[in-house]
């Protein structure tokens, strides 16, 4: 959800509950300002009638006829207490709707001329239904235009006030690490936005400042190991030349040989490692997978024949992907190396490609470990001593490069999957 | 031949120059960028094998100079680095190969020995030892003017051989030689014996002589004597 879509929606959510609340007080207030000015025209009223009755009283006149209505009652009475205003509520029958209404009441006894007058006067008040009706109206009409207002306002800050942000972040989401470039965010007047800016123009460029030194030092510390590497094999190969040796001399010479190619193979495979995670790689061009898995096939068919490997493909033709050609012929020789090396006597290896995906199967004892681990670094099965342990590594990795996906999964045969998509 | 060898590794120099001169190369050293264009610019030379990380530059300078005479020398760059770029861009420059450290002194000498071929016969020259014939430009063999049909494989080893006559190869130069470096190859020693096997007996059948000897298992020897 976004940023201003969920704020509007909080702020909605509060207008909610204050509106409630609002409509609770508003109707309480009105009510009440309602009686106060019901019993207030009620009392000047009666000012009104006491000089009427006075009037009425001195000159004697029918004060039945005169005064009572259905809204005023005036009767003599033989006692009660003079000038004392009871206001009640009680139901009457509505002069014009005739019918049942909630009216107030002034009850208050008046002495005129040495008698006892009780004056009863009745009014309409407003009834709470409608006071009710009107507050919720009100309240639903000024809620309506407030959702209304924050929605316009909020597309407008989100285009307006967000903007800086906006610009930042597609910023950040096309910056890279591995590229010299700085992302160079502008200052905004908004200090908080001013402030982000600055903290990740310093960030990212630490962050390349330090990828570079990093890159720059594994490149260095890689070639200066291969000059004492060169340096040693070459000494090794001129010791093995000569004819001097004794079978033994002979032996040791091609073990630290061996040893010192194993290392030098380790360090390649790493270091292509570093360099396929540090996408030093191109992503790639179209590139004719069909084509490279024939040539890989090519080169390998004299191996599995002396291993008497039977190799059976079905390839689809012109499969395109977008694939640095380089690091695609790596992976399919790690991949056809593999589908030899665990195998077995007259085994089979057999590989299917279509636009979609390739599948290499191979017979060959399952795998004693957790194939989940199948595409760690050094990880290899025990019997298998002489690999480095980092051929389904590299193919990972370059998988991962260009986003595809491979799986690994044994039933009676071992199975790797690649798919382009 | 006369080469060049631009290095400034006393060491790493010290190992090529003896392993060259003992082929009957004439092979000068230079240490440096200065060192190397004063050489050049006083004598001509047929392969000049160049590191392209020097104290005082790079080395890819010398082969810009180098290519503007348009002389008929070949290059071949020797660098710690492994990098695509760099290989595409030495090549682009005008270098006849890129090898890159560490490398075994019998494929550096088998990669001179091409260069030269191609560079002062056109590549029409055929390698004649004894009895055995190589055309390069066809890729056929003959043994008494008999053609032997070898695999793809099986040529580049005999080749690799003729190259480095005498000397001892060792299975894992070998393994290197004719598979490269991507795969890790370290259990396709018995793959060399496999492809030296067949080799020898497709050579031995057309009537040569057995010139591959074994070096107490462990490496191999193409003798000009047989013993």
């Amino acid at each position: 959800m976004k940023l201003i879509t969920k704020t509007t929606l909080l702020y909605i959510l509060i207008s909610i509950i204050v509106f409630g609340i609002g409509g609770v007080v508003t109707y309480n207030l009105i009510s009440k300002e309602i009686a106060k000015e019901t019993d207030y025209y009620l009392r000047s009223s009666l000012d009104v009638i006491d000089y009427r009755l006075k009037r009425a009283v001195q000159r004697g006149y029918d004060l039945e006829r005169r005064f009572n209505t259905s809204q005023l009652n005036i009767q003599e009475v033989e006692d009660g207490e003079v000038d004392e205003i009871y206001f009640s509520d009680t139901i009457a029958m509505h002069p014009h709707l005739k019918q049942l209404e909630n009216m107030r009441m002034l009850k208050v006894v008046r002495d005129v001329e040495g008698k006892l007058f009780e004056i009863t006067m009745i009014d309409v008040v407003v009834e709470d239904s409608d006071i009710y009706d009107s507050v919720v109206q009100i309240i639903t009409r000024l809620f309506a235009l407030l959702v209304l207002a924050s929605i316009i306002g909020s597309f407008f800050i989100s285009k307006t006030l967000l903007r800086p942000f906006h610009a930042t972040l597609s910023k950040i989401k096309s910056f890279r690490v591995d590229r010299p470039e700085r992302i160079n965010l502008p200052s905004t007047r908004v200090k908080e936005f001013s402030q982000l800016n600055t903290f990740i123009n310093e960030m990212t460029g630490k962050a390349q400042d330090e990828y570079q030194s990093l890159k720059k030092f594994s490149e260095n510390a890689s070639h200066e190991m291969q000059t004492p590497l060169a340096i040693a094999q070459g000494k090794l190969e001129i010791l093995a030349d000569n004819e001097q040796l004794s079978e033994a001399q002979f032996s040791q010479v091609m073990s630290a040989q061996k040893a010192l190619g194993r290392l030098s193979q380790l360090h390649q495979s790493l270091s292509l490692l570093t360099k396929i995670e540090n996408r030093e790689f191109d992503q790639g061009v179209s590139t004719d997978v069909s084509q490279l898995v024939r040539e890989t096939m090519e080169n390998f068919k004299e191996l599995y024949a002396m291993k008497n490997l039977t190799l059976t493909a079905q390839i689809e033709d012109a499969v395109v992907v977008n694939l640095n050609p380089h690091l695609g012929s790596i992976l399919l020789s790690n991949l056809f190396h593999n589908a030899m090396r665990h195998n077995q006597e007259n085994g089979f290896v057999k590989v299917n490609l279509t636009s979609n995906n390739l599948t290499i199967r191979n017979s060959g004892e399952p795998p004693n470990k957790d194939p989940a681990l199948l595409f760690n670094r050094f990880e290899k099965s025990s019997e298998q001593t002489n690999s480095s342990g980092l051929g389904l590594a590299i193919v990972k990795e370059i998988c991962d490069f260009h986003s595809m996906k491979i799986s690994y999964m044994y039933d009676e045969h071992h199975q790797i999957d690649i798919s382009f998509a | 031949m006369k080469l060049l060898l631009i290095e400034d590794n006393a060491e790493l120099a010290d190992n090529v120059y003896t392993y060259l001169t003992k082929e009957g190369y004439v092979c000068e050293l230079a240490a440096s960028r200065r060192e190397a264009s004063n050489k050049l610019a006083a004598f001509e030379y047929d392969v000049i094998l160049l590191d392209i990380m020097l104290p005082d530059g790079n080395g890819m300078e010398i082969l810009r100079e180098l290519k503007k005479e348009e002389t008929n020398t070949g290059l071949i760059i020797i660098s710690a680095k492994n990098a695509l770029d760099d290989r595409v861009e030495g090549l682009n420059l005008g270098a006849d190969d890129y090898l890159t450290k560490p490398f075994h002194l019998s494929e550096l000498n088998a990669r001179l020995k091409a260069i030269y071929r191609r560079r002062h016969f056109d590549g029409k020259q055929s390698i004649v030892f004894k009895e055995i014939e190589v055309d390069t430009l066809q890729q056929e063999v003959s043994v008494h003017g008999h053609q032997v049909v070898l695999t793809k494989k099986e040529y580049e080893l005999l080749l690799y051989f003729l190259a480095n006559k005498n000397r001892v190869l060792t299975k894992q130069s070998i393994a290197e030689h004719l598979w490269g470096d991507h795969v890790d190859f370290l259990d396709s020693f018995d793959f060399v014996y496999q492809h030296i096997k067949n080799l020898r007996k497709k050579l031995t059948k057309a009537g040569a002589q057995d010139y591959l000897s074994n070096v107490y298992g462990m490496g191999y020897k193409f003798r000009e004597v047989v013993s």
